[in-house]
C-alpha cells in the first residue's frame, strides 16, 4: 500500500459522471484526473476523480453547482 | 475506376480522419470503457465521452447522458419504440417508413399490443406542406395515441417531413415523437430539444460518416425508456436491476469503441464543412442526375421535385436489379429493388418492381453524375431498350 499523499477523491459513480466531473473542474481550472475508486470492489465499478486536497472546498462548490452527486468524499486516502 | 453513388446505404470513402482515429483507437487504446481502473480502459471511456459530448452538441441536447450509443440505427428505433409503448397504446408512423419503424410497429400489432395508423406524407401533392402534414396525423389520433414515429428524411427519394412543425403537433397533444434520422443526420439540421423530439434514432456510418456498428438515440428531455436488452455495464454490479440513469442504463455490454472514435471524427468533419453546405452541395448532384436522367431516354423518376442526396428512378424495358448490376459491371454502384421501405415504394408506386437508387455523399463529384448517364447510355443500347 502507498503512504497517504495529498491526493483526495470524489467518489461518483459511472464513468461518464466521472468524466463529466472532471470538465466541469477543468473548466473551473481545477487539475483532476478520473479513478476507479475502491468501493468498487464492493460495488462494481465506481469512478470518481482525484484532485490535490488543497483544492477540496473548490471542488465541492463546482460539483454541487453542476449537480453532480458524490457518493463518498475521501481524503488523504492511498490511492 | 469506381463512381460509389450508394452512400445512403453507407457513405463512402470516409474522410482520413475517420480511418486514423478507428485504427488509431484499435492499435492503441482500445480498453473496455467504464469498466477497468488502467490507462486503456479510461482513454477508451474518455473517446466515449468526447464523442458524446460532441453528438450532444451537434443535435441541440444539453445534457450529454442523453446520447446513447447502440448498435446501429434499426437497434436504436426497436429499444425506443419497445421501451416506450404499453398494451393498449395506438402509434402513428408515416407511409413512407423504413422497415426499421415498419417492421417494430407491425410486430407490436401483430401481437396485439398496440394498433397503428399510417398518415400520408403527401409526397405526390403538389400543395403540400407543413400544415397539411399535420391535420393528416390529427386525423388520425386517438385518445391513447401514445406516438408518432417518423422518418426525417426518406431512404428511397429526397423528401422531408417537417420536424419543427410535427414535433410542436406532437407536444400540444402530450404525444411522443420519435424521429428515425438515418438518412438526414449529417445531411440536414436537427435540434432535437428545440424540435420537441422524444427520440432521435440514426448511424454512425451514413451522413456522419463514422464506421458501421454503430448506432445513437438520442433522448429528448425527461424520457426513460424500459430497456431492451439487460446485461453488464460496470455499473452497480452486484444488483440485479439495470441502473436507473442514462447513459449506462441502455447501454448493456462492451461499447463498439473503435466505431465510436471513428464516428467523433467523422462528426468534426461535417461541422467544419458545414450542413448548409453539405445540403447544398448534394442538392446540385442531384438536380445534374436529374436533368440527365430527363435527358435520358425511356427513365422514369420518382418524386423528382425534392432536390437532396437520393434519387430514385427505373429503365423502362430492364428490371431495377438487373440494372443495378449492369451499372455494377460499368463500375457504378447504386442499389436497386426495395431498398427495405415496403411503405415508401408503395407510396411512390413502385412496389412492384422497386426502382434504383442513386444517393450522393459529400465525396461525389459531377463527374459521377456524368459516368453514370454514360453507362445508362451504353445500357440502353447493349439492352436494346427503345
Amino acid at each position: 500500500m502507498k503512504e497517504k499523499n495529498d491526493e483526495c477523491s470524489a467518489e461518483i459513480g459511472s464513468v461518464t459522471q466521472a468524466m463529466k466531473a472532471q470538465d466541469f473542474l477543468s473548466a473551473a481550472a481545477i487539475p483532476s484526473k478520473v479513478i476507479k475508486s475502491r468501493s468498487s470492489s464492493r460495488h462494481g465499478c465506481i469512478y470518481g476523480v482525484a484532485y490535490s486536497c488543497s483544492q477540496e472546498n473548490n471542488v465541492r462548490a463546482v460539483l454541487a453547482n453542476a449537480r453532480i452527486s458524490v457518493k463518498h468524499w475521501n481524503q488523504n486516502l492511498p490511492l | 475506376m469506381i463512381n460509389y453513388l450508394d452512400n445512403a446505404a453507407t457513405t463512402f470513402p470516409k474522410p482520413q480522419a475517420v480511418y486514423d482515429e478507428t485504427y488509431r483507437c484499435m492499435t492503441r487504446y482500445c480498453g473496455n470503457p467504464g469498466r477497468g481502473s488502467h490507462a486503456m480502459s479510461l482513454a477508451a471511456a474518455k473517446k466515449i465521452f468526447e464523442c458524446r459530448s460532441l453528438l450532444a452538441d451537434f443535435f441541440g441536447v444539453d445534457e450529454l447522458e442523453r446520447i446513447i450509443f447502440t448498435l446501429n440505427t434499426t437497434y436504436a428505433l426497436n429499444a425506443v419504440i419497445k421501451g416506450l409503448v404499453k398494451k393498449g397504446d395506438h402509434i402513428i408512423i408515416s407511409d413512407m417508413e423504413h422497415n426499421a419503424v415498419f417492421r417494430p410497429v407491425w410486430k407490436l400489432a401483430s401481437e396485439g399490443i398496440i394498433e397503428y395508423d399510417i398518415f400520408s406524407s403527401m409526397i405526390n401533392i403538389p400543395r403540400r406542406s407543413p400544415t397539411l402534414i399535420c391535420a393528416k396525423i390529427a386525423s388520425l389520433v386517438r385518445p391513447n395515441t401514445k406516438m408518432v414515429v417518423c422518418s426525417h428524411a426518406s431512404n428511397i427519394c429526397s423528401a422531408t417531413l417537417p420536424l419543427k412543425e410535427i414535433g410542436e403537433f406532437c407536444r400540444k397533444r402530450g404525444i411522443l415523437f420519435v424521429v428515425d434520422a438515418a438518412q438526414s443526420a449529417g445531411h440536414y439540421p436537427i435540434k432535437v430539444d428545440d424540435m420537441n423530439i422524444s427520440a432521435l434514432c440514426l448511424p454512425s456510418h451514413k451522413g456522419l460518416y463514422g464506421p458501421q456498428g454503430c448506432g445513437v438515440i438520442v433522448l429528448g428531455r425527461n424520457v426513460t425508456l424500459d430497456t431492451l436488452i439487460e446485461g453488464g455495464n460496470g455499473v452497480n454490479s452486484l444488483d440485479g436491476d439495470m441502473p436507473s440513469f442514462s447513459p449506462e442504463r441502455y447501454e448493456a455490454g462492451t461499447m463498439p469503441t473503435p466505431a465510436v472514435a471513428g464516428l467523433c471524427e467523422g462528426v468534426k468533419a461535417i461541422n467544419e464543412i458545414g450542413l448548409k453546405e453539405i445540403a447544398e452541395y448534394e442538392s446540385s448532384l442531384f438536380i445534374s442526375a436529374r436533368e440527365m436522367l430527363c435527358n435520358t431516354p425511356n427513365v422514369s423518376i420518382y418524386a423528382p421535385s425534392y432536390a437532396g442526396p437520393t434519387l430514385l428512378f427505373n429503365l423502362r424495358g430492364i428490371s431495377s436489379e438487373a440494372l443495378a448490376r449492369e451499372l455494377d459491371s460499368h463500375g457504378i454502384c447504386v442499389r436497386g429493388g426495395f431498398h427495405c421501405s415496403a411503405l415508401g415504394h408503395k407510396t411512390l408506386g413502385t412496389s412492384e418492381d422497386g426502382a434504383v437508387r442513386i444517393s450522393f455523399g459529400i465525396f461525389n463529384k459531377q463527374s459521377d453524375v456524368e459516368n453514370l448517364g454514360k453507362a445508362l447510355t451504353r445500357i440502353s443500347a447493349e439492352q436494346n431498350i427503345k
